[in-house]
């Protein structure tokens, strides 16, 4: 009798957990799907996912006829190992991502995840710990370093990036050459974007690198200030691309194209102002980046309350999505400057072949095909010499040995 | 057996919580607000005259915000309360004024998904007791610096593609069930609390000073260029024809005000906003309307911190040294006159202003000011406004006939601290002058105290040439249902662990 009492509890329970289930994981029980029919897309909740999300919200996929389905991965490793395995068709991905991974930094050397655009330029920040309030200011470099040997002489000075070798690793690396501090006088961690503030908030880290709303979230909740954003140190920099697996990109290559179509179509409607304040508490809503929208609209806009007390600092330049093709068109010589960057901070023993493996990662003729066919303007700079902002050092993609051996390290 | 059977129980109830909180409260939304502000005022709205003294009072405002959101349709409603502390008889008097009322109470119905609006971004029809606003709130706004604020019983269909959008909106009131006794429109007048504390019948007029109207339409596209916003209105207000005694008959006068408004910003950091509308056909007590508002306000960021900015408004009026039917006097019709004319509120609030209180003698305004915000800390806003103050056409100066008055009006200064001690609470303190002329004096004599004045037969008795006016309003604005998810959410937490428990239960011995 009582095993049969158990049992029915047991049963009883099931059911109503099964009834329940649909509505605890918010999405309708779906039947499944054929394999390859569904386009698999991953996001990281970053602002700059923009244009995976609204594409989806805005019906452009279905629009270029092809079904895509979104999800949200909880890190950069997560996406690098569902891209390349086949479980993700492609993500919303760091641009330095596939250079790190194919050199052997951040994953299997030789593992080939393919760039067939970029999504956005600019918009990812340095936040400093509260601890550092009124002793460094915004954009003040010159007390980085006095800061920095002050907390160092009681405890350990943390930097956290959010994937080695990705974008925010080597802002942030960029940033402490920039003021003068050695690299290897600070530890330096791999924290997954979301947890950003979370991490800040208990003490396990002094400053970090990442993408938005994190830096603005974590001025909203007092953790800690601005001190800088990526845009200062080089404006319209590379930032997220359209990383994709590389089978797909081979054996589906006109699906492909009809997915970039409908991602750069969002990228140009994201560059409207009036598009932008509307999209923010869409990409805040839990499914998506999960923040509040006051903070993203902010910084969408380029509106960046900096926190400590220091007022608010207003950008021209901010993140953008397009730019009539300038941001989107995947250039070599960016990669190329990734590798370079890998070899000046110590992160590779030997330079790597860097025009070939640029050439072998970025699919430039796919896009180049994508943009005429769309009338986009394709940008006529790469593998041109450019310079950072801050760093004012000409890198010449075609001698990165030349820049090597003048850069700050 | 029955410590299993309890377990289960207990996460079975916890996960339909969690499945009610993901399903029904993600839509649910629940807030409140209270908010007192205690007033001290020695002039606030009129100059006060030599032997009145200062008064102090705590009036307070409890709202209850309830909002759902569905598949097509989003209803909300707000509840309120609005009182001065010590209103109620005695501290354990059953009778509490009767203060609570609907602030409002709507439903949205949203069609974006029907065939013949599928490529607008959005079209709902948003019906019921709601407010309207608009832009910068200067003609169509909550009007929240109001304890009670402001509020229509209206249907608004709306409209937005791209960057575009358009609201068409209508009312039409009465002030009961009707049944063969024709529609006119009695309303429910209103009174003022006079300079000397009594109250006095209000004229008619739009900013709680008499009926309200009996039907209105508006038409209202925006369309945002960039960073910047370009907007059109068109409104139109219908008033019930009144005749003598207080009585009205058969038909309305239409006052029809239509202009636009440019809201731009200049390299992203400076605002410069401008805005022009023409008020004509007739007004309320019939006469001819020919009326007209613009506007020039701008707003440099000198710095991180620092906000500077200068501006003009002018509201065209009547030359009081003539007489005539014609009405020159633009009202600002619904919005937060709080926000623009000084926080004194002399102009366009309830106050009388102008020869005797009377609309075709009202000398309208011209407003020059300097703005100034300064964020001290991320939590503390200190501004400084300074207005002064001219009418806008010819004074008559009624103890000398055919003499004018200099139209200076004033000086006006306004300082405010506000500072978020929480998210959820606010406080805030303001404190303003208003340095007066005699002709402000002679303009704000109009109505309760004009009379008492003739009723005597007496001369005027000038009133002081400053005023003060002071405040400190605290805010708290708990996030209702936000604490229900957070306790849900630390429910929803120990799930995992009674989990464990039960498996470990569960486990063969």
């Amino acid at each position: 009798m009582k095993k049969l009492l158990n049992k029915l509890g047991v049963a009883l329970l099931l059911a109503i957990v099964l009834f329940t289930l649909p509505s605890v994981t918010n999405a309708p029980a779906s039947e499944p799907k054929e394999k390859h029919s569904v386009i698999r897309l991953g996001f990281i909740p970053l602002t700059d996912c923009s244009p995976i999300v609204m594409a989806k919200e805005y019906g452009l996929f279905k629009k270029y006829g092809v079904e895509v389905e979104v999800s949200k991965e909880a890190s950069w490793a997560n996406v690098r190992d569902k891209i390349l395995t086949g479980e993700l068709d492609g993500a919303h991905c760091l641009f330095g991502m596939p250079f790190s991974v194919y050199t052997g930094i951040g994953g299997k050397a030789g593992s080939e995840m393919k760039i067939a655009m970029m999504l956005n330029v600019n918009g990812q920040a340095i936040t400093l710990s509260k601890e550092f309030c009124g002793k460094v200011g915004f954009k003040q470099v010159n007390k980085i370093s006095p800061a920095i040997t002050e907390k160092a002489k009681n405890k350990e000075v943390i930097v956290a990036a959010t994937f080695p070798g990705g974008t925010h690793d080597i802002w942030m690396r960029n940033w402490l050459a920039m003021a003068g501090v050695n690299q290897k006088s600070v530890k330096q961690i791999t924290i997954p974007p979301p947890q950003m503030v979370a991490n800040m908030k208990v003490g396990n880290m002094d400053a970090f690198c990442v993408g938005e709303p994190w830096n603005g979230v974590a001025v909203k909740q007092g953790v800690g200030f601005t001190q800088i954003a990526t845009q200062d140190m080089w404006k319209d920099h590379p930032e997220k691309a359209l990383v994709v697996n590389k089978k797909f990109s081979e054996e589906r290559r006109e699906e492909l194209k009809k997915v970039m179509m409908a991602i750069l179509e969002a990228c140009k409607l994201l560059d409207k102002a009036g598009n932008r304040k509307q999209s923010a508490p869409i990409i805040g809503k839990a499914s998506y980046v999960n923040a509040a929208s006051d903070v993203i609209d902010n910084r969408l806009a380029g509106i960046y309350d900096l926190g400590c007390d220091q007022g608010q600092e207003v950008y021209k330049d901010y993140m953008f999505f397009h730019k009539d093709g300038f941001v989107n068109y995947p250039r070599k010589a960016y990669g190329i400057w990734f590798m370079a960057q890998y070899v000046r901070f110590g992160m590779l023993d030997e330079a790597p072949d860097y025009k070939a493996i640029a050439d072998k990662l970025i699919l430039q003729d796919l896009y180049k095909e994508v943009a005429s066919e769309m009338k986009i303007p394709i940008p006529s700079d790469d593998m041109k010499p450019f310079s950072m902002t801050f760093d004012k050092t000409v890198f010449d993609p075609s001698n990165p040995e030349a820049y090597l051996k003048i850069c700050k390290k | 057996m029955k410590k299993r059977f309890t377990h289960k129980a207990l996460l079975l109830l916890i996960l339909c919580l969690f499945a009610l909180e993901k399903e029904g409260f993600s839509q649910l939304l629940i807030n409140a607000q209270l908010r007192t502000r205690t007033e001290f005022r020695d002039g606030q709205g009129t100059l006060p005259l030599p032997h009145q003294t200062p008064s102090i009072f705590t009036s307070q405002r409890t709202r209850l915000n309830i909002g759902y959101g569905m598949d097509k349709l989003r209803l909300f409603t707000s509840i309120q309360d609005i009182r001065v502390w010590g209103q109620d008889a005695s501290t354990i008097s059953n009778i509490d004024g009767n203060k609570l009322f609907l602030h409002e109470a709507w439903g949205e119905i949203v069609f974006n998904d029907t065939t013949l609006f599928k490529s607008f971004k959005n079209v709902s029809l948003k019906l019921g007791r709601q407010e309207l606003v608009y832009d910068d709130e200067r003609l169509l706004g909550s009007l929240n610096w109001l304890q009670q604020g402001r509020r229509h019983d209206a249907a608004v269909l709306k409209f937005a593609k791209g960057t575009w959008s358009a609201d068409i909106g209508g009312a039409f009131n009465q002030q009961r069930e009707l049944k063969n006794t024709g529609n006119i429109y009695y309303g429910v007048p209103g009174t003022q609390i006079a300079t000397d504390s009594t109250n006095v019948a209000a004229p008619a007029g739009t900013n709680f000073i008499g009926t309200m109207y009996k039907s209105m339409q508006f038409l209202y596209v925006s369309k945002e260029i960039g960073f910047s916003k370009a907007t059109f209105l068109l409104f139109k207000d219908d008033f019930q024809k009144p005749i003598a005694g207080g009585k009205f008959a058969k038909g309305t006068y239409s006052r029809v005000t239509v202009g636009a408004n440019i809201f731009g910003t200049l390299m992203r950091k400076h605002k410069i906003d401008g805005s022009f509308f023409y008020q004509g056909n007739k007004d309320k007590l019939g006469n001819k309307m020919d009326a007209y508002m613009a506007s020039l306000s701008t707003l440099f960021a000198i710095d991180r911190k620092l906000s500077l900015g200068l501006g003009g408004d002018y509201l065209s009026g009547n030359n009081t040294t003539k007489s005539g039917e014609v009405n020159r006097r633009f009202d600002p019709l619904y919005g937060t006159p709080h926000k623009f004319w000084g926080y004194m509120d002399y102009f366009y609030v309830a106050d009388a202003y102008g020869v005797q209180g009377n609309v075709t003698r009202n000398p309208g305004l011209i407003d020059l000011y300097l703005k100034s915000r300064y964020k001290l800390k991320d939590n503390l806003l200190l501004s400084l406004d300074i207005h002064e103050f001219y009418a806008g056409n010819k004074v008559a100066d009624e103890t000398t006939p055919g003499q004018t008055l200099d139209t200076r009006l004033g000086t006006e200064f306004d300082f405010i601290i506000n500072y978020n001690f929480t998210k959820q609470i606010g406080i805030e303190a303001g404190y303003s002058l208003m340095l007066g002329t005699n002709t402000l004096d002679r303009l704000k004599r109009g109505g309760n105290q004009g009379a008492i004045a003739a009723t005597a037969n007496a001369p005027y008795i000038n009133k002081r040439n400053n005023g003060n006016w002071a405040y400190l309003m605290i805010t708290i604005r708990p996030d209702l249902l936000g604490q229900i998810n957070d306790k849900l959410a630390s429910l929803v937490k120990s799930v995992d662990g009674l989990r464990k428990d039960v498996d470990t239960l569960n486990q063969p011995k």
